[in-house]
């Protein structure tokens, strides 16, 4: 029992030598390792989130200025179209033909491509009433024949509207590039109201001659006088729009951008994303949301960037901007996985290169301790001869530090208590052998 | 008295304090009686021939040689004289 006690309580010198050589070299290792991989994971979140905000405010930059290109543009072809308005309105007056709008004497169907559609492109209203034979239609003077020759030729020469619509102060449209609109009424539509007194651009909607995506800029068109002579409605075709939106450089295969409409207490989505491209008018969410959170910001126009978590339920590392002129949010958000990957593999060959040294260092140590213990064994062992009586010990220790002096002393006071114990023994002998010998 | 000091210096080296009573007795045979002080580098080279078959009997050969090889060495620090011998 005692002995049991005595070999498990015994920690020999060449164990704590051990020991002491890996503490002092294995947690330094350890710690410098994960404290190495912590910051590359934390520089790479920072690059990656510096990218993302980069990108935000590229895309958001760029949308802002597609925006104002379509505001100015619409502008400057309300200004042309002054004089063929103008023109017309003069003819008409001249003509005294007067069309009453929304009833009376010959009440005109609604514009059958408005903002009032839902996402389906099905009419708000049950049906269009058939259109009324317009007057001005059936037998189109110079002017308006001319009105309508400008339209397409400036449509075909602006490849960014699908369709061009004069509509005059009472709501008529009087010329469109697409005929089916001619004649009919904008009276009720947003668009036109809007543009009666400023450049204005209308939600998206999805265009039922087209199916597609679209929005409407309307700007009135003005009289010498400043007088408001009717609107310019132009629709635009929306794919350099969309083309920004889906444009993934810089985004991996995961990273996407988001762009929102907040309307009332809820985040529209606007335009088709990478994981879900029917994302555009169907995809809402409260404003509220958690994964709304970007959105809501932007859509107030202020920037920021974070890792979250976004409608997919994935962590993301996202930047989003506003976009004033459309009150808009858009949000640039790549996987973390994906951003993470090259940390990730970072942090691997490190471990590659971490353990094979960590091994390295535990053997180092192990034969350190050994090489450094071996001249004490020698010794230990040396000094049990001796204490038993056996003075015939020879240690082979030739370094030259203070064990290399501690072996020299011991071998001196060897030789010096086996010279005392031969001549107390039997000095004559000695004399003897040496006289003999010499 | 030098050349004595020197020995015994080396000696203390090997013998610790066995050395002063194990040199006497080496020179003494040597000198053949007169006073180890008195030793002379003539006599050397019987000395280490000496302490190289008596250390052994207290030391590793090893260490016994080493003994010898430096007290040999004290011939180029005290030359042989002529008449000496």
């Amino acid at each position: 029992m005692t002995a049991v006690r005595k070999t498990r309580g015994r920690t020999t010198w060449r164990t704590k030598l051990l020991l002491l050589l890996l503490a002092v070299s294995v947690p330094p290792l350890v710690v410098l390792t994960v404290w190495d991989y912590a910051a590359l994971r934390e520089a790479f979140h920072a690059a990656t989130l510096k990218s993302l905000q980069g990108l935000a405010r590229a895309k958001a930059e760029a949308l802002e200025q597609l925006t104002q290109d379509r505001r100015t543009q619409v502008e400057r072809i309300a200004g042309l179209l002054t004089p063929q308005l103008a023109a017309v309105a003069q003819e008409e007056a001249a003509r005294n033909r007067r069309i009453v709008i929304g009833g009376g004497e010959a009440a005109l169907p609604a514009l059958e491509d408005a903002e009032g559609r839902d996402a389906d492109g099905r009419a708000a209203a049950d049906e269009p009433p058939a259109a009324a034979p317009d007057p001005l239609r059936s037998s189109p003077s110079e002017a308006m024949q001319d009105l309508t020759r400008v339209l397409a030729l400036i449509l075909w020469d602006q490849q960014q509207f699908e369709e061009l619509l004069v509509i005059d102060p009472e709501g008529r449209v009087l010329a469109s590039t697409y005929e089916g609109h001619e004649g009919r009424t904008a009276r009720d539509l947003g668009y036109f109201q809007q543009g009666l007194k400023t450049t204005h651009f209308a939600p998206l909607f999805v265009s039922p001659i087209t199916n597609r995506l679209t929005t409407v800029v309307s700007a009135p068109i003005r009289g010498p006088a400043g007088n408001t002579l009717g609107v310019l409605a132009a629709r635009l075709n929306l794919s350099r729009f969309f083309r920004v939106v889906e444009d993934f450089t810089g985004l991996g295969k995961t990273g996407e951008t988001v762009v929102a409409h907040r309307a009332g207490e809820e985040l529209i989505v606007m335009a088709p994303s990478r994981h879900d491209p029917e994302a555009a008018l169907s995809r809402k969410m409260p404003l509220d949301a958690a994964a709304g959170r970007p959105l809501r910001e932007a859509t107030r126009g202020q920037a920021g960037s974070g890792q979250l978590v976004d409608y997919r339920d994935r962590q993301v590392l996202a930047a989003w901007e506003g976009i004033p002129s459309l009150g808009w949010g858009l949000v640039v958000k790549i996987d973390r996985s994906e951003a993470m990957r090259p940390a990730i593999l970072a942090g691997l060959r490190m471990l590659a290169l971490t353990v094979p040294l960590l091994l390295v260092v535990v053997a180092a140590s192990f034969i350190a301790s050994r090489e450094l213990v071996r001249p004490l064994h020698q010794l230990k062992v040396a000094t049990e001869k001796i204490s038993r009586g056996n003075f015939d010990v020879e240690i082979d220790i030739r370094s030259n530090d203070e064990i290399g002096e501690l072996a020299a002393s011991f071998d001196r006071m060897v030789a010096a208590i086996k010279f005392f114990r031969a001549h107390q023994r039997r000095p004559e002998e000695e004399e003897e052998f040496d006289e003999d010998t010499v | 008295m030098a050349l004595y000091d020197d020995i015994l210096a080396i000696a203390r080296d090997y013998m610790g304090p066995a050395a002063e009573e194990y040199i006497q007795r080496r020179i003494r045979i040597v000198q053949k009686g007169e006073a180890p002080e008195t030793i002379t580098p003539d006599r050397l080279e019987r000395l280490a021939a000496g302490i190289d078959m008596t250390a052994k009997v207290y030391m590793g050969p090893t260490r016994a040689a080493a003994f010898r090889e430096e007290v040999l060495a004290l011939e180029g620090r005290y030359p042989v004289e002529p008449g000496d011998d």
